[in-house]
């Protein structure tokens, strides 16, 4: 059998195919690659491959042609790596993709050396490849996307939370506020009222005593007025946020001197014992007004629920990084409830003193309010009638 | 020993100059630098290879192989662990790598490699040993890498080279493996021995 016979048999195949002589001319091309390319076997019969296919006139080519003719394995040239080898252009100019193969073939009679070179198509399969790329990375795009607005979502969710709590504060303050003006404020007017309206009716029955017994009642509720309108102005000037912050360097002997003063008739009436103690010039970077607000509340609070003979005792240490200033007291002290919900608006309640002394709930309140504008801390402990310790931390930066 | 020391570095030597070759080649075509070598050999028994080695692997593998026959006859192949087939695949044509396997495009770029490698071992061990032989058209495969060898008996011996590639600071591992029936081993081990007495 001829060669010229044997090749025509690639013309029964679909895929493309030509061969190659040693000097690189083309011996055959088959009906398959004449309708893809549009060339025919009369175009390209015979004429050397390099100067039909430039692109193909390189090193690597030829070193692989040259493999193959000295009897080499077959060599395989992928899309990827070569895009075509020969250029066949689709209806819009583009051109195919193809793998092809090359093996060696040799003449049965004349012993001379072919190279085959097998053409497949792989552009239909490649643009369903790329087609299938692109709806890939448009769902990746697309989920990344909804993770994003997922994720806003979440942080509105959040957000919404976190102006939700601070609502329910607000409306648990603003209840808290309502009550004191409604409850808290009107026993002591009334009992003022009522003192007022009895001397002023009976003045003439009254006996000196009894006169004097009704202006102290007057003057004990004015005081215990006054001590809540100021510590209602306060709560209100911090939840407004015009609360006024102001931090000095303030001395700690000098400030429990005069609180000394302040109380000490307090303290005295009810025969408690009250010292202060103070290392020597401790000194705090902090607002004395807001300073002086919660030690007077304390210290109030200390003889209110102290028993008649007992002690309360106020120190200011220096420990490490941190000032401590603690108000004890040997008092009725706390119960674990008690203590759990003191600092909260919503939930304190205040309890009639030793003396049956009134108040609010909201000392405290505004006193653990009052610390931590001042960056420090507040805790409390307390066993019911053995005494309650307030201690107030201000970290080092805050102290001199 | 299947082969002894001096055997081993005929051997050795020959997957060395065609990994050579293939390494070269390569460069010029995907433009990026490939460094390629083989730290190990290991010449074994198939049946112990595979109980030593692989038999409880079970990962996916990608290979291309290529039959020969001449004065010994065989199947050189390589196999490429798929995560690092895959990431050759990529490193080589700029592409991301979007699928644990491979289509028939990305296919082509590893049937590609593989032949040239194979080819250049093919090759070098042609020239050197004055042999030539009749080849099949290389044909690629995924398989466990136990299937990847048992396609015919036990009976044969595995030539393997632990083949490294350096691709941009990549490294990706694969074998150049040949395996040959024990008669075909026995006259590829007498071709060996030729190689020696006349060097």
């Amino acid at each position: 059998m001829t060669c010229a016979k044997i090749f025509s048999i690639y013309n029964s195949v679909r895929i493309g195919v030509f061969v190659i002589d040693c000097q690189y001319n083309i011996v055959f091309w088959n009906k398959s690659l004449n309708e893809q390319s549009l060339l025919s076997y009369a175009d390209v019969c015979h004429k050397n491959i390099f100067s039909l296919f430039p692109h193909l006139d390189n090193k690597i080519f030829k070193i692989r042609m040259n493999n193959l003719f000295a009897g080499g394995p077959p060599e395989f040239f992928s899309a990827q790596l070569n895009k075509y080898i020969i250029p066949i252009q689709d209806k819009t100019g583009a051109f195919k993709t193809q793998h092809a193969t090359a093996i060696r073939m040799t003449a049965p009679t004349s012993n001379e050396q072919f190279i085959v070179f097998s053409i497949i198509d792989i552009t239909d399969e490649k643009k369903q490849i790329d087609n299938y790329k692109e709806m890939r990375n448009k769902a990746l795009y697309e989920i990344e996307e909804r993770k994003k607005v997922e994720e806003l979502l979440k942080q509105s969710v959040s957000e919404l939370e976190r102006v939700n709590k601070e609502l329910e504060e607000a409306n648990r303050s603003k209840d808290k506020f309502f009550s004191i003006i409604a409850h808290d404020i009107k026993n002591p007017l009334s009992a003022i009222m009522a003192y007022s309206e009895w001397v002023e009716e009976e003045y003439k029955e009254l006996t000196h005593e009894e006169i004097i017994e009704a202006i102290s009642s007057i003057k004990v509720s004015s005081k215990n007025l006054f001590g809540l309108l100021e510590n209602l102005l306060n709560w209100t000037r911090l939840k407004l946020g015009h609360a006024e912050y102001d931090p000095e360097v303030v001395n700690l002997l000098e400030m429990f001197s005069s609180l000394d003063s302040l109380y000490k008739i307090s303290a005295l009436n009810k025969e408690i014992s009250l010292d202060f103690s103070v290392d020597d010039n401790v000194r705090l970077f902090v607002d004395k007004k807001m300073l002086q607000t919660v030690l007077r509340n304390l210290i109030s609070n200390a003889i209110k629920f102290t028993r008649h003979g007992g002690s309360i005792f106020v120190e200011a240490v220096k420990t490490g990084e941190e000032i401590i200033i603690s108000v004890m007291d040997n008092g009725v002290g706390m119960s674990e409830v008690q203590v759990a919900n003191m600092f909260k608006i919503d939930k304190s309640s205040s309890t009639p003193g030793t003396d049956k002394e009134e108040g609010t709930g909201l000392g405290l309140v505004l006193c653990k309010e009052l610390v931590e504008k001042n960056k420090g801390k507040i805790s409390v402990n307390s066993s019911v009638n053995k005494g309650s310790t307030f201690n107030l931390m201000f970290k080092s930066e805050a102290a001199f | 020993m299947l082969l002894n020391e001096h055997e081993l570095d005929v051997f050795k030597e020959l997957l060395n100059i065609g990994v050579g070759k293939a390494a070269s080649l390569l460069n010029e075509l995907v433009q990026s630098p490939i460094k390629l070598s083989i730290p190990n050999i290991i010449v074994q028994e198939l049946s112990v290879f595979i109980e030593e080695y692989i038999k409880s692997d079970s990962n996916p593998y990608f290979a291309v192989k290529l039959n020969f026959d001449g004065t010994f006859s065989g199947v050189a192949e390589i196999v490429f662990p798929s995560e690092s087939g895959n990431n050759l695949v990529s490193v080589l044509t700029g592409e991301e790598k979007y699928s644990d396997e491979l289509d028939n495009v990305r296919v082509g770029t590893l049937n590609e490699v593989a032949n040239m490698l194979l080819n250049g071992v093919m090759g070098s061990i042609s020239n050197l040993l004055k042999e030539s032989f009749q080849y099949s058209i290389p044909v690629y495969y995924e398989d466990t890498f136990q299937n990847l060898l048992t396609f015919s008996s036990h009976n044969q011996v595995i030539l393997m080279g632990e083949t490294h590639f350096e691709v941009e600071q990549l490294s990706i591992e694969g074998d150049i493996i040949i395996l040959l029936e024990i008669p075909s081993f026995e006259s590829l081990k007498a071709e060996l021995n030729k190689l020696l007495e006349n060097l």
